[in-house]
This record gives structure tokens, C-alpha cells and sequence, in this order.
């Protein structure tokens, strides 16, 4: 069981055996462990706040905290389906664009048969037919 | 100084919770607990998405596309698990069959997979 795991079975489960010591290692992994912790630790404020705000209280959570909660999450739920999405959209892009690099590089090859002897020979054919004609007219 | 304040808030959780014995069903605090945690998580993760992508100028402190995208399905699976987490602590009749230590585990793996998919997506943003 790792650090994490272990210690929140200590905080919320279990014999409830706390070690303070423990409980601080693992807010500190948790927090070491996301160079963007610092930055996320603002939206991650509400929950506890509303945590110290019961533990104050000294009760059980009402309906109304459970709702609270839950529209926090909600909103955090929202807010990673969308940067997901997002994300995606530009997967989606990258792969786009992948692929009409792939195909204009295709179009660009020039066709087997094309050749420069091919060309010239009917040039010269035409030119042919057209002074033979030019030629009778005059 | 907010790292403190997070620290202090969870250790204050610990001394609450060192004073309380949890049966089953779970105890409605000790619910709450677990699935305010799992906000902390979340804006773990919301804080790798809101960093810039990885490119070929940014390699440290970056986050890529492609693990953001998956965050959607990690934060789906642990909210369904800790609705049900939460729901058996309000009405664990609603769950025959079903002990608060199969409910718990579920909510608990699913923070862990949560967290340690950020924290490799982090690791590897590091080190690109």
C-alpha cells in the first residue's frame, strides 16, 4: 500500500490508528508530488475549508453540506471534461494535419508514366500537324 | 503558507477522526473526508491541464494533450465511486450485499489511480 492510500486509510478508515507524523508525510507527498500543486492548491481551498468548517461544528455533514460538496466536485468535474475536451480538439487537430501532409506529399510525387521524352515527342507531334497544316495553307 | 494551511486543515482531520470510532456503514464524516480529498485531487489535476502544452520550447512544467484528454475518464471513474461511497453512508440499505469495506476500497483505488496518473503525468512533463 502506498504512502498515499495508507494514509488516508488512517485519516477516514480503518483501526483509525492516527499518526500526525504520518498524516503530514503524506500531505506533503500529495503536495510534492504535482509540480502544479501550488497553483491548484487555490481550487482545492473550498473542500477544505468546508472540511474545517464540520470538523468545527463537531457534527455529522448535513443534506445541505452533501449538496455543497457535490457542487463542487460537479463543477471540478465539469471544468476537467472540459480542458479534456479541449485537449482533444487539439489531438484531433494535430492528427488533421498529419494526415493533409501525408496526402499533399502523395499528390506531389509525379506520375510514372509522365516522362520528359513522353512530353516532347508529343509536342513535337503536334508541331508537326500543325506546320503540316500551316504549311498546305500557306 | 497555503501549504501549511492544507497540512493543518488534514492533520486537524486526523485528530477528529483518532477520536472516532467508524463502523459500518461509514461514518458520514469520515465519507465527507474522503470525498472533500478527492476535490484536493482534482485540482491537482486541473492544475497540469491549466499549464501550458509540452512543446519543443517548453519541456519543463508542461503539460500534453494527450494526457489531458484521458483526465476525463480517471475523474468519471472516481466519482462514481464516491457516490457510491456516499450514497452507502446515507442509505447502505440501498447496497445489499455490498460491506463498507468493498465500497471504501473502490473510492480509495480510484483516488489512487487518479493521482498517480497525474503525478506520472507531472514526472514526465519534468523530465521531457
Amino acid at each position: 500500500m502506498s504512502d498515499f492510500s495508507e494514509g488516508l486509510t488512517k485519516i477516514f478508515g480503518g483501526s483509525l490508528t492516527v499518526d500526525v507524523g504520518k498524516v503530514v508525510t503524506v500531505v506533503e507527498a500529495l503536495l510534492e508530488a504535482a509540480p502544479a500543486i501550488e497553483k491548484g492548491i487555490a481550487t482545492a481551498e473550498p473542500f477544505i475549508e468546508a472540511l474545517v468548517s464540520l470538523i468545527k461544528s463537531g457534527g455529522n455533514p448535513t443534506a445541505q453540506d452533501w449538496i455543497a460538496l457535490t457542487a463542487k466536485l460537479d463543477a471540478a468535474s465539469a471544468q476537467i471534461a472540459e480542458a479534456s475536451s479541449e485537449a482533444q480538439k487539439e489531438l484531433d487537430a494535430q492528427a488533421a494535419t498529419t494526415t493533409v501532409a501525408s496526402a499533399s506529399a502523395t499528390t506531389v510525387a509525379p506520375p510514372a508514366t509522365v516522362t520528359a521524352s513522353n512530353v516532347d515527342t508529343s509536342i513535337a507531334g503536334e508541331a508537326a500537324a500543325s506546320g503540316g497544316e500551316s504549311g498546305g495553307a500557306a | 503558507m497555503k501549504r501549511l494551511l492544507f497540512a493543518a486543515a488534514l492533520v486537524a482531520v486526523g485528530g477528529l477522526a483518532g477520536c472516532t470510532t467508524v463502523h459500518n456503514p461509514i461514518a458520514p464524516t469520515a465519507a465527507f473526508g474522503l470525498v472533500s480529498s478527492y476535490g484536493v485531487a482534482q485540482a491537482a489535476g486541473l492544475a497540469y491541464a491549466a499549464l501550458p502544452r509540452c512543446s519543443a520550447t517548453v519541456k519543463v512544467a508542461c503539460s500534453k494533450a494527450s494526457i489531458v484528454a484521458q483526465e476525463t475518464v480517471y475523474d468519471k471513474k472516481a466519482r462514481a465511486a464516491l457516490m457510491a461511497l456516499q450514497n452507502f453512508a446515507s442509505n447502505p440499505s440501498n447496497y445489499p450485499g455490498l460491506t463498507y469495506a468493498a465500497i471504501y476500497a473502490s473510492a480509495l483505488s480510484a483516488i489512487q489511480d487518479y493521482k498517480d496518473y497525474i503525478d506520472n503525468a507531472n514526472a514526465k512533463g519534468a523530465a521531457a
